[in-house]
């Protein structure tokens, strides 16, 4: 066995033999020998990067397969999808009779959670965030007006205040109070209303007065023959926001995600008109003083771990207060008794520091 | 206990380990060879149904000439008219022949005046033009999941499809196809609509400016969806992602985006003239990339506040900078 | 760091990786179910299930190009994924060192001594694939029964059928709902033999049973590299025997198609460097030979050959197919479905009905251990919007089909759904048809629309002289895909008065009830 080569081309003589191994037997002398179990052996440079090369290889396993399972399998993605829906069935329209001059033009139809985004597409989130349980609507014409005609959509929210939830966060900027049901309003070819557990949409392909007229009706008629359980009446959250400088209308139940803290929801925000500018407070009941002192603390922290917000001199009034900067615009938070209130988005400490006076005079009225 | 040594063999030589070493490579080779050979040569038996196909649809002119042109004013068809001639002329995108496909928004049975549909009157002059420039045929499509007809008859489209002597195409579950789009991660064995894709040679994107609840915007890319049968509303769990790949599978060769009126609030549905602002801008352009990011600006944001178009950017799949494009703008006030 | 910890290491990761992707095995997003885990992968890396396939189908199943990578490292290494992958090879490493270290170093030296019955596993591995290589049948395609002993489809099995079974049923239940296999005490026990056989032999199956070593081995027969020992240092005292995996008597001449790279006689070996790893031939000389003679490969082939057209006698393929075995949906030809199914069972473990069963005894040994539905067992029937067995399956036995081609539609309209088979009512057993008493749970829970089920009404009188009104079920064949919900969802639990059988499956155009399926 003479002039044995390594397999890295390296020649070598007879006396260097061994040498042409990847992996030594023993790199130093044995210090035993016969039957004894050798436990120390110590690996040669080659053989230690042949290990350590396996490694490399294990783990350039598991990253693939990590990153395999990323992407889902297509049978995973239709056989873990809810069942279809089932084909649709015939249903009662939406009014049992309808105000003289009107005619459905189509059947009513039904969506549920799963399906709602067939009917309104991305605009299902919101309802879906709300609590919403199910959407009837139907589309009729009005006689005479050429070609004129109404959708209506009927959502039941489940409970009155996540109908006023949807209600008040869609209302749009030049609505005006229509005086039906619980909550109303209308904006140019569009009636909204809240009654009870319903929220209502009138849309209408016009904004010509008959088509309002129109939709007054249908609207009245509806609430007449639809009873509920529970009315929608948010007098006592209404009743915290002071009505100096309040921006008519503007009082709306945020559900979810309120102001990106995904631990804070159901709340109240009303928008006020300060100077030139604008600022919204917040207020919501958590029914006992140690779940409010709790969400005020939580959302302090948010203010300065997720926002990079910086804690500004406690302000005098109300105890416990803070107010944070964060970058130019001004955001306050407090708790007294139940409630958790506060400043968003203020132009300035000073500001801030005013409207949070206000709101916790008016919030101790409440709750003395 | 030592078996006999078995006599005189090869040694390892150097020559030996060269020779195991190329016997080695010209095995691994053989075997790769004839597993390539056999790749799926019999398919499983499928009794005569048919595979998932690649879904991809291409109809880019790649001419050179200005690819963005940006219209001003109220008048939708004579600024969509200013913002073509710009472009060099439909005549650089239509020929004589061409089977043209509209590919509009009429996912809602809303009327055209909320804005949440492509306005007919859009769909009237482009399919004018098109007949004009010479195609043969024009058809307008889209995929509403919530009653087709409806869709179409209430917002407009269906009539001025035909007043334009367009035909209006709508889609029924025979008319997708399975496919998988390659390099996609949610296109996957998924119905794509394909029925009246048969013939087409050109494909223009017709879409309004809206804000979207989900997306932050829907203009032409987020059009793309209403290729997309099934039960799609799954993929609103990412929806940049599948916008991303929707531009993927898409080439277009033009799309129109309208913003005379974006919706601003409340967006895709809409529901009141109160959602809407008149924005007065009508863009033409090769790319729905920077169309996209132009109407972004529209609706008071930029490209960076969609990651859709910062994805599809970085993708190379458009150009998110429009205005690298050196859009043609074209006022009011010209011819 | 030793070789041999890093092989130990590896042999950890890629059984710790093995049981992660038998219990994620389950339908759904979430982390631990399927989502996009590569739930085929050791099956796709077998070399055997992909030579196996392509013998009988002439094809290579798309994912089974993996095993090209198990060939190209074994060609360079030897046989590296026997002692360093296997998950099944690891567990007999394991057990076969818990059985045998407290043993005297005498007799642990003698049981790892080359034994010429290792010679077995070519014999059994040369049958199989002469199995799979005769042409029979009318499709001219041969029988796989390689997965009955390919330790990549008998582990997998074995774990998803028996070994997660009964943890599952102490664990309270991962996967969801209790899971039950018939013939799982089988599958279970081969298991628990061949694992306990290394309490006399360590890796007593590896060494004399297994077919895919057998493969590696002769594929490793051409590596550039291997153990070697030189006698001129050597003292003979044999002490390398004393961990050696694959008996291959490393001391020389070595046996490199046994050798399973574990290393050990590196660690083992007392004196200066008389062992070692590097270019082949060993120095102290080689036997290359699997150690089969002629006569016993001839005879192994012709044992592989004789026995398909003997099992095919029976005619379960043909006239006398059976009826009972309802093959899950996507399923090709039966056989097709023979030649491709290695009876790894992954499509019985993602079936989240759990209606998916390995087959028995019962409908022929040719079909042990494939997959066919059971409407009693489970927790419901097939379900119309679940496409899970197809995808599962790494051999294109079940195709891996779009829910559209499942439920005949986007495209599919004019082939119709999938049919696996047919339900029969058994008027003596329904309760109105036989018993004069309302029922109408099979129409009312049957999933296709319209309906497969409608109901026949009559006016009977009955023994009191009273007249009920009686609806009766009855079947229409045009509408049917035989999911089996129906049979499922029966009050009649001792046997059910609604059962289907494969009769009408797509899959197979001689069984059709009807001359054809008009468009629904």
């Amino acid at each position: 066995m003479a002039n044995l080569c390594s397999p890295f081309g390296k020649p070598c003589g007879v006396s260097a033999a061994g040498s042409l191994y990847v992996l030594r037997a023993l790199d130093g002398i044995a210090t035993h020998s016969g039957m004894q179990h050798s436990k120390a052996r110590s690996p040669g440079p080659g053989e230690r990067a042949i290990a350590a090369c396996s490694l490399a290889v294990l783990a350039a396993v598991l990253a693939g397969v990590c990153i395999r399972q990323t992407r889902f399998d297509p049978a995973v993605m239709m056989s873990a999808g809810v069942p279809p829906a089932a084909p649709a069935q015939a249903m009662p329209g939406l009014l049992e009779k309808w105000p003289a001059g009107l005619s459905p033009m189509s059947g009513a139809e039904a969506f549920s959670p799963g399906t709602l985004s067939d009917k309104i597409d991305g605009k299902a989130d919101l309802y879906l965030s709300a609590g919403f349980v199910s959407l009837k609507d139907q589309r009729v014409a009005l006689a005479g007006g050429a070609g004129s005609w109404m959708e209506m959509l009927v959502f039941d929210m489940g409970l009155p205040a996540n109908a006023f939830s949807v209600y008040s966060s869609q209302r749009r900027p030049n609505a005006a109070d229509a005086g039906i049901a619980d909550y109303s309003y209308e904006a140019d070819n569009e009636l909204c209303l809240v009654h009870g557990n319903y929220y209502v949409e009138l849309v209408c392909s016009d904004s010509s007065d008959p088509a309002r007229r129109a939709a007054e009706t249908v609207a009245r008629a509806y609430v007449g023959a639809t009873a509920v359980a529970e009315h929608a009446n948010m007098g006592a959250e209404q009743a915290l926001f002071p009505p100096e400088g309040l921006v008519a209308g503007s009082i709306a139940l945020v559900p979810s995600d309120v102001f990106g803290f995904d631990r804070l929801k159901n709340v109240f925000v009303a928008r006020y008109r300060d100077g030139g500018n604008e600022v919204t407070l917040f207020a919501a009941n958590r029914g006992a003083p140690d779940e409010a002192a709790k969400v005020a603390a939580e959302l302090r922290g948010f203010f300065v771990a997720d926002c990079g917000g910086r804690e500004t001199p406690a302000p005098p009034a109300p105890p416990g207060a803070a107010i944070f900067d964060l970058g130019g615009s001004f955001e306050a938070v407090f708790a007294a008794g139940p409630y958790i209130a506060g400043v968003h988005q203020a132009p300035d400490r000073e500001s801030a520091q005013r409207w949070l006076a206000v709101l916790s005079r008016r919030i101790s009225g409440a709750h003395p | 206990m030592i078996p006999p040594d078995p006599g005189p063999g090869p040694v390892a030589t150097r020559r030996e380990f060269f020779r195991r070493g190329l016997r080695a490579g010209a095995a691994i080779a053989a075997t790769g060879g004839l597993g390539a050979w056999l790749w799926n040569r019999h398919p499983p038996g499928d009794f005569g149904r048919t595979q998932a196909s690649d879904p991809r649809k291409d109809f880019a002119v790649r001419a050179a000439g200005p690819r963005m042109a940006i219209a001003t004013g109220r008048d939708r068809a004579a600024m969509l008219r200013r913002a073509l001639a710009a472009m060099g002329g439909i005549e650089r995108f239509i020929g004589r022949g061409d089977r043209v496909m509209l590919k509009v928004n009429a996912a809602f049975a809303t009327p055209a005046i909320l804005g949440a549909t492509t306005h007919p009157d859009l769909v009237a002059e482009l399919a004018r033009l098109c007949r004009a420039a010479g195609a043969a045929s024009v058809i307008v499509t889209d995929n509403p999941i919530n009653s087709p007809e409806s869709c179409f008859e209430l917002t407009g489209i269906g009539a001025a499809a035909r007043a334009s002597g367009a035909g209006l195409f709508v889609p029924r579950q025979g008319s997708f196809r399975a496919g998988t789009l390659p390099g996609g991660r949610l296109i996957r064995d998924w119905p794509v609509l394909d029925e009246p894709f048969a013939g087409v040679t050109k494909l223009i994107g017709v879409a309004p400016v809206k804000g979207h609840q989900r997306a932050g915007a829907s203009m032409t890319m987020k059009n793309w969806y209403g290729l997309l049968g099934g039960r799609r509303n799954q993929f609103h769990q990412d929806i940049d992602g599948i916008i991303v790949e929707l531009a993927m599978l898409v080439k277009p060769t033009l799309v129109v985006l309208d913003g005379t009126d974006s919706m601003m609030t409340n967006g895709p549905t809409g529901g009141s003239l109160a959602d809407l602002k008149a924005t007065n801008t009508l863009i033409v352009a090769t790319d729905p990339v920077a169309a996209d990011a132009c109407g972004a600006t529209l609706l008071g944001k930029t490209f960076r506040d969609l990651p859709y178009l910062v994805r599809a950017g970085e993708m190379g799949l458009g150009t998110a900078d429009f205005e690298s494009l050196h859009p043609a703008r074209v006022p009011a006030q010209a011819s | 760091m030793r070789i041999t910890t890093a092989r130990r290491i590896a042999q950890a990761f890629f059984f710790a990786l093995f049981v992660w992707l038998c219990v994620v095995a389950t339908v759904g997003t979430r982390l631990w179910q399927w989502r996009g885990w590569p739930i085929r992968w050791f099956l796709e890396l077998d070399p055997l299930v992909a030579l196996g396939t392509a013998l009988t189908t002439r094809s290579l199943f798309p994912g089974l190009f993996w095993a090209f990578a198990t060939i190209a490292l074994t060609i360079l290494l030897g046989r590296v994924f026997c002692g360093w992958v296997c998950p099944f090879g690891s567990i007999h490493h394991f057990v076969g060192w818990l059985a045998q270290r407290s043993r005297p170093l005498k007799r642990r030296i003698e049981a790892n001594r080359y034994h010429r019955a290792q010679a077995v596993k070519y014999c059994l591995l040369a049958a199989l694939l002469a199995a799979a290589l005769l042409p029979v049948g009318r499709m001219m395609l041969g029988s796989l029964q390689t997965g009955l002993l390919d330790p990549i489809p008998l582990v997998n099995r074995s774990f998803n059928l028996a070994v997660l079974s009964v943890a599952d049923l102490a664990a309270g239940n991962w996967a969801g709902a209790g899971r039950f296999y018939s013939g799982a005490g089988l599958v279970g026990a081969v298991f628990l033999a061949l694992v306990l056989l290394n309490v006399a032999v360590p890796r007593f199956y590896c060494r004399f049973i297994c077919p895919l070593g057998a493969l590696l081995g002769v594929i490793g027969r051409v590596s550039p590299w291997g153990i070697g020992a030189r006698r001129a240092k050597c003292t003979e005292c044999g002490v390398c025997d004393l961990n050696c995996a694959g008996a291959c008597n490393p001391m020389g001449p070595i046996r490199p198609s046994e050798c399973l790279m574990c290393m050990n006689c590196l660690d083992d070996c007392p004196s200066v460097e008389p062992i070692a790893y590097g270019p082949r031939p060993s120095p102290a000389g080689e036997i290359t030979s699997p150690g089969m003679s002629r006569r016993d490969f001839v005879i192994s082939v012709a044992a592989g050959l004789a026995v398909v057209p003997l099992a095919r006698l029976g005619g379960a393929t043909a006239n006398d197919w059976p009826a009972g075995m309802i093959r899950p949906p996507g399923a090709v030809a039966e056989e097709e479905f023979l030649a491709r199914c290695v009876k790894c069972s992954e499509c019985v473990r993602v079936c989240p009905t759990n209606v998916l069963q390995p087959a028995g005894l019962s409908w022929g040994w040719e079909a042990l251990w494939t997959p066919a539905l059971n409407n009693r067992i489970g927790t419901s029937g097939c379900q119309s919007n679940c496409i899970a067995c197809g995808h599962a399956c790494p051999t294109g036995a079940i195709r891996p089909l779009t829910l559209d081609e499942k439920l005949g539609r986007g495209g599919f309209e004019a082939a119709g759904p999938i049919r696996i088979g047919l339900a029969f009512v058994d008027r003596g057993r329904c309760l109105p048809w036989a018993m004069e008493r309302p029922c109408i749970v099979c129409e009312e829970t049957c999933p296709v629309s319209p309906k497969a089920i409608h109901l026949e009404e009559v006016e009977q009188t009955i023994r009191e002289g009273a007249t009920v009104r009686l609806q009766r079920p009855v079947v229409d064949p045009a509408r049917c895909t035989g999911c089996g919900v129906c049979e499922h969802e029966c009050p009649m639990s001792g046997q059910r008065a609604i059962r289907v059988t494969a009769d009408n499956e797509t899959r197979d155009r001689s069984h059709a009830v009807l001359l054809h399926h008009e468009k629904q």
